[in-house]
């Protein structure tokens, strides 16, 4: 039962589960028979051009010369370590909101990297991703970092905020974090 | 401080139970407004198959297979939100068994020159040993298992130093690897959130950890 990391993902391994043993290359057909079996629904008179199949590319050819190619998914080799895309040594924060204004909010936010240092910050809600807009409220969590990011050769300096997505609480939940208050309330002594 | 060398900091968050691999998609998560809809629309899908489920979205990867889920990214501004969007695939599949969870942090430092990279291998394991029976002896891997964790839960604690795997600014360059092992005990039956508690428990200290750890090895060496 071990986490360690392999040292390649699970595809490059071959899975080699007991009770079924898929591999690599059952998963590539399988989604190529797929993409393929839904494009030839569409098509009266299709044929599979053999010759030009390999082992990079599956062509089906329709009765009107268009050629459709479907690409062998690359799912093999793939480092560890994304190597060409990382943002490293970030100054982070996590942020709490405490007010709403009309196009800003404040908040209070703490030091990732040293949790014993808080300060305030009033953020524009044009700095906020249009899908995160929603999920300001009191109280939000959101994450603030700023650093450099390395991509593909290229250094960008950069600002990011991201509210924290978590799973919404259902009515269970509520209904479970009172009864655990009203446990507490009623262990303290409070005469 | 070997922080300052620090180049490609890697989090691969690894759990071990029972998955159904195909569940856990693009869409499956953005339906639960665990990730954008946005970022499901762009998602990078390299495989659906009932064995395998492998994606990418531009902060994460992510592959599961039938006994293990495995959640990785080099950007550190996502590692909280890497950590946030576990525990709540696992807030939503409830049920799922899970036995363990492991915290692997790969850090790759680019050293700035040959001395200070033959002196941190020769410090660990010192040469000198092998100098009779070996031609220039060079240190490729140490790994140090704690075996009985000093916070008394159950699981280990792994050290592995090696050269860079990858290629990074300069020749000279190390990786030091901590996994962070944490299991449920033989009992459990794994399906009451034990192992994601344990995990949202630990989080910062074992982030904490990895880093003390880290700069502990160096002051060290260079005492």
């Amino acid at each position: 039962m071990s986490t360690l990391i392999e040292e390649s993902w699970a595809v490059d391994r071959q899975i080699t589960n007991k009770s079924n043993k898929a591999s690599a290359e059952d998963g590539i057909v399988n989604m190529l028979e797929r993409n393929v079996k839904a494009y030839m629904m569409n098509l009266s008179d299709t044929r599979l051009d053999k010759k030009k199949n390999t082992r990079e590319t599956f062509e089906v050819r329709p009765a009107s010369d268009d050629v459709e190619e479907f690409k062998v998914p690359s799912i093999t080799h793939l480092s560890l370590t994304d190597s060409k895309n990382y943002f490293t040594k970030a100054q982070r924060w996590i942020g709490h909101v405490h007010e709403i204004r009309e196009n800003s909010f404040f908040a209070e936010l703490k030091d990732l990297n040293d949790p014993t240092t808080y300060e305030v910050g009033e953020f524009e809600y044009d700095e906020i991703s249009p899908e995160d807009r929603e999920l300001i409220s009191l109280g939000a969590a959101f994450y603030w970092s700023i650093g450099s990011s390395y991509k593909n050769g290229q250094i960008e300096k950069k600002s990011l905020i991201r509210f924290q997505r978590m799973k919404p609480w259902t009515e269970a939940d509520y209904k479970k974090s009172l009864d655990r208050a009203e446990f507490f309330f009623e262990k303290l002594n409070l005469e | 401080m070997l922080n300052d060398f620090l180049q490609i900091h890697s989090l691969i968050v690894v759990f071990v139970g029972e998955f159904n691999p195909v569940i856990i998609q693009p869409f499956w998560l953005a339906s639960k407004k665990l990730i954008r809809e946005q970022e499901a629309q762009t998602a990078n899908i390299e495989i659906i198959h009932r064995e395998i489920v492998r994606f990418s979205l531009d902060w994460v990867h992510i592959e599961v297979t039938t006994n293990r889920l495995e959640l990785r990214s080099t950007q550190e501004p996502y590692f909280e939100p890497l950590k946030d969007l576990a525990i709540s695939i696992f807030e939503v599949l409830s049920e799922t068994p899970l036995r363990a969870v492991g915290i692997n942090n790969l850090k790759y430092f680019a050293l700035p020159d040959k001395e200070r990279y033959y002196h941190f291998g020769n410090k660990l394991a010192p040469l000198d040993n092998w100098s009779g029976s070996l031609k220039d002896p060079r240190l490729m891997t140490v790994e140090i298992l704690e075996q009985k964790r000093a916070d008394g839960l159950e699981g280990n604690y792994r050290v592995r130093v090696q050269p860079s795997d990858i290629k990074l600014s300069t020749e000279f360059g190390v990786l030091i690897n901590t996994n962070d092992h944490l299991q449920i005990s033989a009992e459990s039956t794994g399906r009451n959130g034990e192992v994601i508690k344990l995990f949202g428990d630990n989080w910062t200290s074992s982030q904490k950890r990895s880093s003390d750890i880290v700069e502990d090895i160096w002051k060290k060496i260079n005492n």
